[in-house]
C-alpha cells in the first residue's frame, strides 16, 4: 500500500475518533448528530479507498473502505490528494484549486452533504470558548455596532448591559501630536456615536421579526392579491415552509419568464460585520441564484462623484479626496477651518464619534 | 472627539460654520454662523471667489502651475460670458446671506491658511451634496481650495474627523472587500483580500440592473434608466444603462434584504405603488425588524442581529470606496464579534436562511463552501495581519485587538503636500489606477491635465448642459425659483441624515432613544418625529412648540411634533430622513403618516439628466397645524403623469427669486 493510502487511512479514522470524542464532550455537538440519518462516504477515486461515517439517532458509527449503500458520497481524486487536503491545519488555497480542478468533489441529495461537510467542520470548532468569566458571574464578549465597538455583558442568556471599550494595560498606547506648544493624545478607549447606543436596546424591541411569516391572502398557486400588499396581515408560518417556498418561486419565475427574472434590493448598510454583511454573504447568494442588480446611487456622495470628481479625479474615493495626515497639519499650521454644510458632531464620521 | 481640542484658545484656530440649519457642531464649537438658504451654497461660494479675484487674495502662483482653466471660471465669475458679476450683492439675493458678511469672510480667509471642511467628513460626504444644486456645490468647494493652494501646510480639507495619524500598513480587510462573497467585480476583493481568502468565486450572469432611484418607474412602467456609480476612472459615470437590459426577463420577484427604503429613498409613494403593481408576483423581505417596507412583502423571513451569531470586524474599516476609513477615529480597533446570546425566537443568521435556500436550489456547497459561520470569520482571521500579533485562543477570548499607533517617523505624510511640492504621490493609497495617469506614473491627480482642473477636460468631452466644462450657478427647480409650486408650497424643507439612527436602524422599534426629545416627541401616546421651524414662521402658522403639525406637499402630507427654533432662517423648516416607522393611518399611499417619513415628500428627480444623483435633501412643503383628518392625497398627486418633475412645477414656471 502506498504512503499517501495509509496516510488518509489513517487521518479518515482520526477523523471518526474526532466525532466521537466531541459528541462525547459536547451536547451542542451530541444534539448536531441527531439532526440526520445517513450513511456518508469517503472514497479516492483511483484506489477505491475510504473510510464511511454512519449517523442514525444520535448514534455514530464507521468503518474503513467502502459502505453497500452510502447516501452520499465525497470524491478525492486520489489517496494523495485526500491526505494533502484533510491534514490539518486545512489549506484553503489547496481546497479550492481541488474544487475548481474537479478534484474533490460530492456526490447525493445537497441538504446531506452539506449537513456532513458542516458537521466535520463544527467538529473542529465546537469546543472554541468565547469571552471573559467576569466576577460577578457575567461573561464579557465584544461585538461591533455601527456607531463603535461595545463590550457586551451577559448573565442568563441576557444582554445585561453594554458599553464603550476601555482598554486595559496590555492594549497599545496612543498617538501623541505635538503642535504649537501643547500635546494632543486621544483617550484609551472607544466612542460610541448616538446611533450605536440603542444596540442593546433594538435586540430586545418588541418589533423583532422572530417567526416566519406569509401574507395571509398570497397564495403562490393562486390569487396573490397585490394590491393589498401593505394592508393585510400575516400568519406563521415554519421555517420549512417559508424556505421551500422562496426556493420553489426563485425556481419557477426563472423557468418561465428567463433571467433576470429576481431583482435583489439591499440598503446602503446592514449590521455591521465582514462575514454576515450584505457586501459578503448576501453578494454570495444573489450572485449563486442569479439576479437583477438594483444599482445604487453613490448617496452619500452625491455631488462628489458626478461633480468634484472631473475637478480633481478621486472617482476611487467617489469623489472624495485623500486625507491623510491632515488632523497633524491642521492642529500644527491651519488658521481657520471652514465648516461648510458640515455636521460631524451629528454624523460622528459615520462610525466615529 | 478630537474636536474639543479646537476649543483650546492657545491653539488659536478660528472657527466659521455655513449651513442653514444651526448645526449640532455650531452649537458645540465656537465660530460665526452663516445661514445661506438650502441649495444656495453654490452662490455664496463664487461670491467668495469673486472677491478673492477682486482683491487678489488668492494663490496666483499655484493656480498658474497646479491648475487649468481659471481664466474660464474667472470670467464666468465677473460677469463676461453672462453679463452678471457674482459679487456678494448678486448672492445676497440668493443665499440671504448679507454681502458684507460674504465680503469679510472672503477676506480673512484670503488671508490665512485655511482647512476646508464640506460634509461631515470634511472632505465631502453627506452635507449639502445631496439636493438640487448638489453637483454645483461639490464642484464649488474644489474651486475655493483650488484658489488658496491645497497641500500648503495649513490650507487642506479637513475638520479633523477624518486624517489620524494610525498604522495604515497593517491589514485586515473592510467590509467593501466582500468578505465571504467570492464577488470579484462588485467589491474590492480582487485587489487583495482574494489572495489572502482564498474561496469560490462567484459571478453574476445577468447584466440587468435597476437604477434604484427609479425602481418604482421600472416596476411599474417596466423601464428606467440610469448612470452607473463605478470608480474605476471618472468616465464610467457616462455610460447610461437601461432597463430592461437587452434579452433579459423584467423583474417579477423581489428579494428585499433589510433596511426600508420607503424612508431613505424618494418620493416614495411610488414605491407604495410599486409595492401593489401585479407586475410584482412574489415579494420576499429578510429582515430583522418589521420596519416600514417589510409589511409590504408576501413571505417575512426573520433574521438575527450580529450580536446573536459570529462575525469578525474592524470599526470603521471599510475597503473599496472608504480607504483607510479608519483615519476616522483615534484607534484602530479589531473585533471577535461573538454570539453572545442565542437568536431571538426563530431567527436566525442570514448565512443560514442563504444556505438553506440555497440547498433548496442544489447550490449550497458552493454557497457556504460546507463551512460553517465561524469557520468563515477564522478565515478571515487567518487573511488578515491579526496572527503575527494575537493568538486565535485569545482574540476569541478577549474580543478585541488594538491597532498601535504607528510610530512618529512612519506616519502618513500629509495629503496633497506631495501634489504641491510636486513630487510623486506618497500617501498610501492605491489609487488613481496606473492606466488613468496621462502623463508619468504617480505624477499629478487623476485628471486629464494631472493637475486641479477649474474647467474639466472630462465635462469638455462629455457634453451635459447641466454640468458644463465650468461650475455655473443654476437655481434648483424645487425652491424659490418654482413659481406657482413656491407660491403653493412656501417653505424649504431641510431633511439630513439624523445622529440618532444609522438609517433607519436606530429610529423607532421601541428602543429608548425615542424619548429623546430633539428626536421624537410622545404627544398622546405615539412618538411622532420631530419638525424644527423657524420660529417667526411658526408664530405666523400659529403652531407651537409640540403642536402636531402637517408636513405636506403634492407627494403626500407627513404629521410631526413641531419644535419653533431659531436655529433655522425664516423660511425654511428642518426634519431628519430615514425613519423606520411608515404609519400611514388609512390606506397606504394615499393618506397621511405619523410615522415620520419625510422622504414621502421630497422629489426624486435626479441632479441632472445625466446622472443617476439624488437630489431629495431639499424639498417645498407647506406646514399647518394638524386638523386630526387621516386621509390626504392631492389631486396632482394622484393624476400626476409628469413623474420627473414634482406635480405642479413646470419649467416656464421658474421665476427669479423675490
Amino acid at each position: 500500500m502506498k504512503i499517501a493510502t495509509v496516510k488518509f487511512s489513517i487521518i479518515l479514522f482520526a477523523l471518526s475518533l474526532l466525532l466521537k470524542r466531541q459528541a462525547w464532550r459536547h451536547p451542542a455537538f451530541r444534539d448536531r448528530l441527531k439532526e440526520r440519518n445517513f450513511v456518508a462516504q469517503f472514497l479516492a477515486r483511483d484506489e477505491e479507498t475510504g473510510r464511511w461515517f454512519a449517523f442514525r439517532d444520535g448514534k455514530f458509527s464507521s468503518g474503513a473502505g467502502r459502505h453497500a449503500n452510502p447516501d452520499i458520497k465525497l470524491m478525492l481524486k486520489d489517496a494523495a490528494l485526500g491526505a494533502k487536503l484533510l491534514t490539518p491545519p486545512i489549506n484553503w488555497l489547496n481546497q479550492i484549486n481541488a474544487q475548481k480542478d474537479f478534484k474533490l468533489g460530492v456526490d447525493g441529495p445537497e441538504d446531506l452533504t452539506n449537513w456532513f461537510a458542516q458537521t466535520l467542520m463544527m467538529a473542529q470548532t465546537v469546543g472554541w470558548k468565547f469571552g471573559i468569566k467576569m466576577p460577578d458571574g457575567m461573561t464579557r464578549y465584544c461585538n461591533m455596532t455601527n456607531g463603535g465597538p461595545v463590550f457586551i455583558y451577559v448573565k442568563d442568556g441576557k444582554i445585561v448591559r453594554m458599553t464603550p471599550i476601555e482598554f486595559d494595560e496590555t492594549d497599545a498606547g496612543p498617538w501623541t501630536i505635538e503642535a504649537r506648544g501643547l500635546k494632543f493624545t486621544p483617550p484609551r478607549k472607544t466612542t460610541l456615536a448616538p446611533h450605536g447606543q440603542n444596540a442593546k436596546s433594538i435586540v430586545y424591541s418588541p418589533d423583532r421579526l422572530l417567526y416566519p411569516m406569509k401574507r395571509v391572502d398570497f397564495d403562490p398557486n393562486g390569487k396573490i392579491n397585490p394590491q393589498n400588499r401593505g394592508k393585510s396581515g400575516y400568519v406563521r408560518i415554519s421555517w420549512n415552509e417559508a424556505l421551500d417556498l422562496v426556493a420553489n418561486q426563485i425556481k419557477q419565475l426563472k423557468r418561465t419568464y428567463g433571467p433576470g427574472v429576481m431583482a435583489v434590493s439591499h440598503g446602503s448598510h446592514h449590521t455591521w460585520g465582514n462575514i454576515g454583511y450584505y457586501l459578503s454573504a448576501l453578494y454570495r447568494f444573489r450572485n449563486a441564484v442569479g439576479h437583477t442588480q438594483v444599482h445604487h446611487n453613490p448617496d452619500s456622495w452625491e455631488g462628489w462623484y458626478w461633480g468634484a470628481a472631473h475637478h480633481w479625479g478621486y472617482t476611487l474615493r467617489v469623489g472624495q479626496c485623500e486625507t491623510y495626515g491632515t488632523v497633524e497639519d491642521c492642529l500644527q499650521n491651519c488658521e481657520m477651518i471652514v465648516f461648510w454644510a458640515a455636521d460631524p458632531e451629528s454624523t460622528s464620521g459615520s462610525y466615529g464619534a | 472627539m478630537r474636536r474639543q481640542w479646537l476649543k483650546n484658545p492657545k491653539l488659536g484656530i478660528k472657527l466659521v460654520h455655513i449651513d442653514p440649519y444651526y448645526n449640532a457642531s455650531a452649537q458645540f464649537l465656537p465660530g460665526k454662523w452663516f445661514a445661506p438658504r438650502p441649495t444656495t451654497s453654490p452662490a455664496l461660494a463664487m461670491a467668495i471667489a469673486y472677491v478673492w479675484i477682486k482683491e487678489g487674495l488668492y494663490d496666483k502662483e499655484y493656480v498658474a502651475s497646479h491648475t487649468v482653466g481659471f481664466d474660464t471660471w474667472k470670467a464666468y465669475l465677473l460677469g463676461e460670458e453672462d453679463g452678471i458679476p457674482k459679487t456678494p450683492e448678486w448672492q445676497e439675493a440668493e443665499t440671504g446671506v448679507p454681502a458684507k458678511d460674504v465680503r469679510a469672510l472672503a477676506r480673512e480667509w484670503g488671508r490665512k491658511r485655511v482647512y476646508l471642511a464640506p460634509g461631515g467628513w470634511g472632505n465631502g460626504h453627506g452635507g449639502a451634496c445631496r439636493n438640487q444644486t448638489g453637483i454645483q456645490w461639490a464642484r464649488t468647494m474644489v474651486c475655493l481650495i483650488a484658489m488658496q493652494g491645497l497641500g500648503k501646510p495649513g490650507v487642506n480639507m479637513g475638520n479633523l474627523q477624518w486624517g489620524s495619524p494610525l498604522d495604515f500598513n497593517f491589514y485586515f480587510p473592510g467590509y467593501a472587500d466582500g468578505g465571504m462573497s467570492g464577488d470579484l467585480e462588485n467589491t474590492s476583493m480582487p485587489v487583495e483580500l482574494y489572495q489572502r481568502m482564498p474561496q469560490l468565486p462567484t459571478m453574476n450572469t445577468p447584466f440587468q440592473k435597476i437604477p434604484r432611484l427609479s425602481m418604482p418607474e421600472a416596476i411599474i412602467d417596466g423601464k428606467a434608466e440610469g448612470y452607473p456609480w463605478i470608480g474605476k476612472s471618472i468616465e464610467h459615470q457616462f455610460a447610461k444603462f437601461s432597463y430592461p437590459a437587452p434579452g433579459h426577463a423584467p423583474v417579477k420577484m423581489l428579494y428585499k434584504y433589510g433596511g426600508s427604503m420607503i424612508a431613505t429613498m424618494n418620493n416614495t409613494h411610488r414605491h407604495v405603488k410599486m409595492y401593489q403593481s401585479p407586475n410584482l408576483e412574489f415579494v420576499v423581505n429578510q429582515s430583522i425588524w418589521f420596519e416600514g417596507e417589510a409589511k409590504f412583502a408576501d413571505v417575512i423571513l426573520p433574521a438575527c442581529t450580529n450580536f446573536e451569531r459570529p462575525d469578525i470586524s474592524e470599526w470603521a474599516g471599510l475597503g473599496g470606496y472608504g480607504h483607510h476609513g479608519q483615519q476616522q477615529l483615534n484607534h484602530r480597533v479589531i473585533i471577535f464579534q461573538a454570539p453572545a446570546i442565542a437568536p431571538m425566537g426563530e431567527s436566525k443568521s442570514d448565512y443560514w436562511i442563504f444556505n438553506e435556500i440555497s440547498k433548496r436550489l442544489g447550490l449550497a456547497n458552493y454557497f457556504s463552501e460546507g463551512v460553517n459561520e465561524i469557520d468563515w470569520v477564522k478565515r478571515l482571521f487567518d487573511a488578515s495581519d491579526l496572527p503575527e500579533r494575537i493568538s486565535w485562543k485569545e482574540f476569541i477570548r478577549k474580543g478585541y485587538y488594538v491597532v498601535p499607533a504607528e510610530k512618529e517617523k512612519l506616519r502618513a505624510p500629509v495629503s496633497f503636500r506631495w501634489f504641491w511640492e510636486n513630487r510623486k504621490k506618497d500617501v498610501p493609497e492605491p489609487q488613481p489606477l496606473p492606466s488613468d495617469y496621462a502623463g508619468e506614473y504617480l505624477k499629478g491627480l487623476q485628471t486629464q491635465s494631472g493637475k486641479l482642473e477649474f474647467e474639466c477636460n472630462s465635462l469638455k468631452r462629455f457634453k451635459d448642459p447641466e454640468r458644463p466644462p465650468i461650475v455655473k450657478y443654476e437655481p434648483s427647480w424645487e425652491g424659490p425659483h418654482s413659481g406657482a409650486l413656491f407660491r403653493k408650497y412656501p417653505l424649504q424643507l431641510l431633511t439630513p441624515h439624523s445622529k440618532y439612527s444609522y438609517h433607519t436602524q436606530g429610529d423607532g422599534k421601541d428602543s429608548f432613544l425615542l424619548n429623546i426629545e430633539d428626536h421624537r416627541v410622545n404627544v398622546g401616546g405615539w412618538y411622532y418625529l420631530v419638525l424644527r421651524l423657524n420660529a417667526e414662521d411658526a408664530k405666523a402658522l400659529g403652531v407651537k412648540k409640540h403642536d402636531l403639525v402637517k408636513v405636506y406637499n403634492d407627494r403626500g402630507a407627513v404629521i410631526c411634533a413641531a419644535l419653533p427654533t431659531q436655529r433655522l432662517p425664516r423660511g425654511v423648516c428642518h426634519g431628519y430622513e430615514s425613519s423606520a416607522i411608515y404609519a400611514p393611518m388609512g390606506e397606504p399611499g394615499k393618506s397621511v403618516d405619523r410615522g415620520g417619513v419625510l422622504n414621502l415628500l421630497t422629489p426624486h428627480k435626479t441632479q441632472t439628466k445625466t446622472t443617476h444623483a439624488t437630489a431629495g435633501a431639499n424639498s417645498l412643503v407647506q406646514v399647518e397645524r394638524w386638523d386630526g383628518k387621516t386621509e390626504y392625497i392631492s389631486e396632482a398627486f394622484a393624476e400626476s403623469k409628469e413623474r420627473g418633475l414634482p406635480s405642479g412645477l413646470r419649467l416656464e414656471d421658474r421665476v427669479p427669486a423675490q
